[in-house]
């Protein structure tokens, strides 16, 4: 296993169009494969400091971006994921071909990971501690978590907060973070350093594009950290940063509706939950500007332990 | 109508769901309990007389006056005197059906 | 390279395996439907320990996910069981379930999707209408569906609860009304084994068990999950025929029911496949009701595909074929050739073009120009 960005581009392109490259991130290793030079192209710049492998061996998922059809490449051309043979999605417009791949990994990821209890969250860390965001869409969550990586906190994952059993540590993760609509420009501006790739128009969800993690990040990811804070983030343009704390109790309930496999877990899950809620404070935070929530989080997250 | 079905509140026997245990979680900023259901994998957020409802439910079944007598005891005050809110506990026992706890 | 059946004979060979081959094992277990059960048979083995922990994750999230099924299932049997209890007649749970309720091995790791049970078909209606009480609506609103279900089939259209979605098929047979064979219910639910004293709950006794799990594999199914259905065959016997006696009374039991034929392809399977230890003098007994040999030859040749596990790293040029194959084949046995023709047509034809129908109706009315066809789930499941 070698840093992507010590291959050639050519080496690269030439294996992911053959039997494919496996690719690390954090715990998983992922392979795949494509012919489609756009996706190529993006993967090289967003993953960038990853680890990946052109050799066989093992991987956790199996996966393909190819175009449907032949004759659909003329009109209407379309992109579809496959996992191992099976096409669980319909086709995408061909201009979403990079999108589907990370949609699809995340969609590996929260169906065949139970060995974790899975938050759909950010996570963020700093002294040794670790920030949890729930997400629901629209809240903000990728744009905080965007700022917060580009502002020395540590990335653990825009999506998904992997927490293993019996040390309730939570696992890092780190991918290209999913920026949508105004957040690129957000992003663009708040840090030059901020390296965003291919922007996708006219998704679901608009226009999107994808921010390379930090290289500290992606180094570190075999690091792991304890849940010390869990915030509930809500954008409101216009309004004053406001950090309320949530009763454990409700925490706990909000939390389940994020979850990709509370229920699943059955009692387990609600053993995790109940250590977990333990650890953190938890907070509903409102906001409107990065800065403030920046050092918000800042003050709040204690030093690092002795 | 009305009368019957009074009626048949006092007699009707409420007892817990026959199959799974409750897993409870409580913290000291809130009466409010969770409650894990193993019967159908459902997790609750409960007020507190939800949770003494469940916990006296299921010692044995009992009709609606029986409990209101047992949860009046449970919770007396020697300082106050305090009519027991019964509308409060029917609504409470009809939730709890509903969510699949209870059964009458 | 079909690692899964090895596995499946021996689990203790694994611990020869490099990455390569761990890796093209999870991925043939995972198109089966066998990954959490064979996270039980590693345990068995006593060899899950020594297992690499990339692979353990796999194993141990299909575990979770097939224990969480199973909980679920046990409320739902539970809930049906209080749906029924006062029709006070013994209510059979069939496959999955009944594994499930009597704790046999083969419901170890056991994937299932819906919740079979066998009642007299003087009750039927009596049986619907409580479920329905209960939540449990039917899913099939289409005329035709309905009627075909309720003129030709051994179980009523599939009910589904309004609020867990889970699913019903209420059966009074194991076997359409025009299938080839005749299995006599009442002797089927005569037989049947109360599970514990204080339910009406049922499960068909060992030998019928078998000869239901026969029949729906060889007789009936489409082979969907046929190695998984081999599987259950395999622990069944396996488990049953610690017994002696057992093999004979089995015999004896198809050639009453009349499922002889379906016997001798689970016996045969079972022991070339999965080394399932049938003894040899039932494999060659008499009252099992061979094919001709060139039909046996012909069924070889089907059957040894659509058995394997549904991955592309198992298939050859013909298990495609072979496949199509048998799903026609299913049909036929289901019913006569006069009746199956219409039915397949309806189910090609007549059934896409009124909901194409259906589709450009919505189309108009919503005025969309984009083509959107629903039968997947969209992937933006995220944020």
């Amino acid at each position: 296993m070698t840093r992507l960005n010590q291959i050639s581009y050519d080496n690269f392109e030439d294996a992911i169009r053959s039997s494919g490259i496996r690719l690390r991130t954090g715990p998983f290793t992922t392979n795949l494969s494509t012919k489609l030079r756009d996706v190529i192209h993006n993967l090289y710049l967003l993953y960038a400091d990853h680890t990946v492998s052109i050799e066989p061996g093992f991987s956790d998922f199996h996966l393909k971006i190819h175009q449907p059809s032949f004759f659909r490449r003329w009109y209407h051309p379309q992109v579809n994921f496959s996992f191992d043979g099976l096409t669980p999605f319909n086709p995408l417009p061909r201009p979403q071909a990079y999108a589907i791949f990370e949609w699809g990994l995340n969609w590996c990821i929260s169906n065949y990971s139970h060995q974790y209890l899975m938050l759909h969250s950010a996570v963020l860390e700093k002294n040794g501690h670790a920030v949890i965001f729930p997400g629901a869409p629209g809240a903000g969550k990728s744009t905080l978590c965007a700022a917060l990586s580009l502002s020395e906190w540590r990335l653990f994952s825009d999506e998904v907060a992997l927490i293993e059993p019996v040390s309730n540590n939570l696992v890092s993760n780190p991918r290209p973070i999913s920026l949508k609509n105004k957040s690129i420009e957000i992003i663009k501006a708040f840090s030059g350093e901020a390296i965003i790739g291919k922007t996708i128009y006219d998704t679901s969800k608009g226009t999107i594009a994808h921010m390379q993690p930090p290289v500290e990040s992606v180094h570190r990811s075999n690091e792991k950290a304890k849940p010390k804070i869990i915030a509930f983030p809500k954008f409101i343009p216009g309004a004053k940063k406001s950090l309320i704390p949530l009763t454990k109790g409700e925490a706990f309930i909000k939390l389940c509706e994020n979850a990709f496999n509370y229920s699943t877990l059955g009692l387990k899950g609600f053993d995790m939950m109940s250590e977990l809620i333990d650890q953190c404070d938890c907070y509903q935070f409102e906001y409107s500007d990065l800065n403030d929530a920046i050092d918000t989080f800042n003050s709040i997250v204690p030093q690092k332990p002795l | 109508m009305r009368k019957t079905q009074a009626y048949h509140f006092n007699t009707e026997v409420w007892s817990v769901a026959r199959v799974g245990v409750f897993h409870w979680k409580k913290w000291p900023d809130s009466d409010a309990v969770i409650l894990y259901f193993s019967g159908n994998g459902d997790t609750h957020l409960l007020t507190y007389l939800g949770y003494l409802i469940l916990e006296e439910l299921r010692k044995s079944p009992k009709t609606q006056p029986e409990l209101i007598q047992v949860l009046t005891a449970l919770i007396k005050n020697p300082d106050e005197v305090l009519p027991f809110p019964t509308e409060m506990v029917k609504a409470h026992l009809f939730h709890l059906k509903k969510i699949g706890l209870v059964v009458s | 390279m079909n690692l899964l059946l090895r596995i499946l004979q021996k689990p203790s060979i694994s611990s020869t395996y490099d990455d390569q081959q761990w890796d093209l094992l999870i991925r043939q277990a995972r198109s089966a439907g066998l990954l959490a059960h064979l996270y039980h048979r590693f345990i068995n083995a006593d060899v899950f320990d020594s297992i690499p922990q990339k692979v353990k994750h796999h194993l141990n999230s299909e575990f979770i996910l097939s224990n969480r099924q199973h909980d679920a299932a046990r409320w739902e049997i539970s809930q049906i069981q209080q749906a029924l209890e006062e029709l006070g007649l013994p209510i059979v749970l069939l496959k999955g379930a009944a594994y499930l309720q009597t704790g046999l091995p083969s419901s170890s790791g056991r994937f299932f999707s819906d919740i079979d049970i066998l009642v007299p078909r003087t009750i039927l209606i009596d049986t619907e209408q409580r479920l329905e009480r209960w939540g449990w609506y039917t899913t099939h609103h289409d005329e035709y569906d309905q009627k075909y279900y309720r003129k030709w089939m051994h179980e009523i259209p599939p009910l589904q609860h309004i609020t867990r979605k889970s699913t019903i098929d209420v059966h009074h047979n194991i076997l359409p009304l025009t299938a080839r064979l005749h299995p006599d219910p009442e002797k089927l639910i005569a037989s049947s084994v109360q599970i514990n004293e204080e339910f009406e709950l049922y499960v068909l006794c060992p030998e019928d068990m078998v000869l239901h799990s026969a029949t729906h594999l060889f007789h009936d199914g489409e082979l969907e999950h046929g190695l998984r259905d081999l599987v259950d065959l395999d622990r069944l016997l396996r488990h049953f025929g610690e017994d002696d006696e057992y093999w004979e009374r089995l015999v004896n039991r198809s050639v009453e029911l009349e499922l002889s034929r379906p016997l001798y392809y689970a016996l045969h399977y079972t022991s070339a496949i999965l080394k399932t230890p049938v003894p040899e003098a039932i494999l060659k007994s008499d009252k099992l009701d061979r094919p001709s040999a060139p039909m046996a030859f012909l069924m070889d040749k089907l059957l040894m595909r659509a058995l394997m596990p549904a991955h592309h790293s198992c298939d050859d040029w013909f298990t495609g074929t072979a496949r199509w194959l048998l799903y026609i084949r299913s049909h036929y046995l289901r019913m006569p050739i006069h009746l199956l023709i219409p039915h397949l047509f309806h189910k090609s034809f007549i059934r896409p073009y009124n909901e194409w129908k259906e589709a450009r109706k919505m189309d108009k009315s919503q005025n969309l120009s984009k083509p959107k066809t629903e039968s997947k789930p969209e992937i933006d499941i995220f944020e």
